[in-house]
């Protein structure tokens, strides 16, 4: 077993690429985006929805 | 060492290695490169570094989709003609139409099922294109797409408890047609129509990739079967708008929402089923090249299948090594200056992902297949900004699903032989994979 650590990736469709250490960080990493880039569309989203997005990869 | 050619399919079909190093040899010497396709009317821009395609798909204010997506969109006009509906066919043969109003023609007439006033999200530039694009987001938004994931294990388990261990047996068509089975469903298709509808849709792809030597005859059969995918889903269609949401499915979707005050136009929606499909499509084909890579790197699916928290990182790799799209293109829309280069307003630029996606300035070891490689920036291969791929949540989920199913069944896979690839110049997979699963 590896001991390889991971973060959350979410490619947010205006181009950002938001990360995150863990599924609170993304989340809310997510809804500044939202409300700073997208605030029209701050309201759409909720905390499963960014997590469900949100790639678990690899980081260095 | 020879530059690509990027318009021959000969190009790509050649060992892989080789095949990188004549892509890395023009990244390294002219990253913005002024190329001349043998047999096209004029030249293209090529750009092979990451950061200058990241660029150009981050503007589409000054590089414009409507003028072609794909290379073989600037193909000499008088080779694809015949491929195009008669309405294309006729403006084109009336002349008087510049580089990129030819461009567009191609591009919108093998898109148009035959109509002149089909609007193409492929070939649309905001804020139209935002508009045309919500409503297939609608269909595939995150949401459905989480709550298909039961679905999703439940299909695969299905396929994969259906393969014998140790039998050799073709992955395209055992793993690989699960997701074609699950999209079948969504989209609302009777399971005895299964097959001759992935036939149909693969027809249609095929369509839309312009090939000036493709066979006549193969050229026909294509032709049919397209107009026969069509003549399905519009009946599919006008079946889900005569029920008014007594489905559920993704084509009742489409059929219940509106487009400028109205229905969405039957061509649109049509395409959007295209889309479904290829959403399906794209994922047998990227789990084709994960069962290869895989098994070619058995350290690394040991791995993978101790750590299932890499699934999603295997299935990025793969995209990053295997693109299964080579490239894609925008039109100038005014003076531009990139890489030191002066693109003039209305030049084809071509972005060529199966470079970037190499790009040593952006991945260490780029030439390696490493499923612990680190993501800080997202691979070319789903192309990226207003045009990047609609279907690619879903595309990722589904793999990810179905690749953890299959290692948590079998762990351990082998070819039985070399499984034939297939590529012309805008895409590429794999007809077959043999392979044995072992316990």
């Amino acid at each position: 077993m590896s001991d390889l650590t991971f973060h959350y990736v979410l490619d947010c469709p205006c181009g950002t690429t938001l990360t995150g250490l863990s599924e609170d960080e993304i989340v809310e990493v997510a809804f500044a985006h939202l409300r700073e880039v997208h605030p029209d569309m701050a309201d759409d989203y909720e905390r499963d929805h960014v997590l469900f997005m949100a790639r678990k990869l690899v980081r260095r | 060492m020879k530059w690509p050619a990027w318009e021959d399919a000969a190009f790509y079909l050649q060992e892989p290695a080789e095949m990188y190093a004549s892509i890395a040899a023009q990244r390294h010497a002219a990253p913005v490169f002024w190329y001349e396709p043998a047999g096209y009317p004029t030249g293209l821009w090529v750009l092979s570094k990451w950061e200058d395609q990241r660029f150009v798909g981050s503007h589409p204010e000054l590089f414009s989709s409507r003028f072609g997506f794909a290379i073989g969109d600037a193909s000499d006009p008088s080779t694809v003609i015949r491929q195009l509906p008669d309405w294309a066919q006729k403006k084109i043969r009336e002349g008087n139409l510049s580089p990129a109003e030819t461009r567009r023609a191609i591009a919108h007439g093998k898109l148009s099922m035959g109509d002149p006033n089909f609007e193409s999200l492929m070939i649309s530039d905001p804020p139209r294109h935002g508009q045309i694009r919500s409503i297939l987001m609608k269909a595939l938004r995150p949401s459905l797409v989480r709550s298909l994931k039961p679905r999703i294990a439940e299909i695969a388990d299905e396929f994969i408890g259906e393969i014998e261990p140790d039998a050799e047996v073709d992955f395209v068509t055992t793993v690989g047609r699960i997701p074609a089975a699950l999209m079948t469903d969504l989209i609302g298709v009777p399971r005895e129509m299964r097959e001759r509808f992935i036939e149909m849709a693969s027809a249609q792809m095929q369509a839309i990739t312009i090939d000036p030597k493709r066979d006549p005859a193969e050229a026909q059969r294509i032709n049919k079967l397209v107009e026969e995918f069509h003549s399905y889903c519009g009946d599919l269609l006008s079946d889900r708008q005569d029920r008014a949401g007594d489905e559920d499915d993704l084509t009742s979707i489409i059929a219940g929402s509106e487009y400028d005050g109205g229905p969405v136009p039957h061509g649109m929606a049509i395409s959007f089923m295209h889309t479904f499909v290829n959403a399906g499509e794209t994922t047998r084909a990227l789990l084709g090249f994960v069962a290869v890579a895989l098994a070619e790197h058995p350290d690394q699916r040991r791995l993978v299948a101790e750590q299932p928290d890499l699934v999603a990182n295997a299935i990025e790799e793969t995209l990053r090594y295997y693109p299964l799209n080579w490239s894609g293109c925008r039109t100038a829309t005014q003076d531009v200056e990139l890489g030191g280069q002066l693109i003039h307003k209305d030049d084809y630029v071509l972005m060529a992902y199966a470079s970037a996606n190499r790009d040593e300035d952006v991945w260490d070891r780029p030439d390696e297949f490493d499923v612990t490689r680190s993501f800080d920036k997202d691979h070319q291969s789903f192309g990226y900004g207003e045009h990047s791929c609609p279907g690619a949540l879903l595309v990722r989920t589904d793999a990810g699903i179905i690749l953890e199913r299959l290692l948590a069944r079998f762990p351990d896979w082998e070819l039985t032989s070399e499984p034939p690839r297939w590529a012309n110049p805008f895409l590429q997979g794999l007809g077959t994979v043999p392979v044995k699963f072992h316990s």
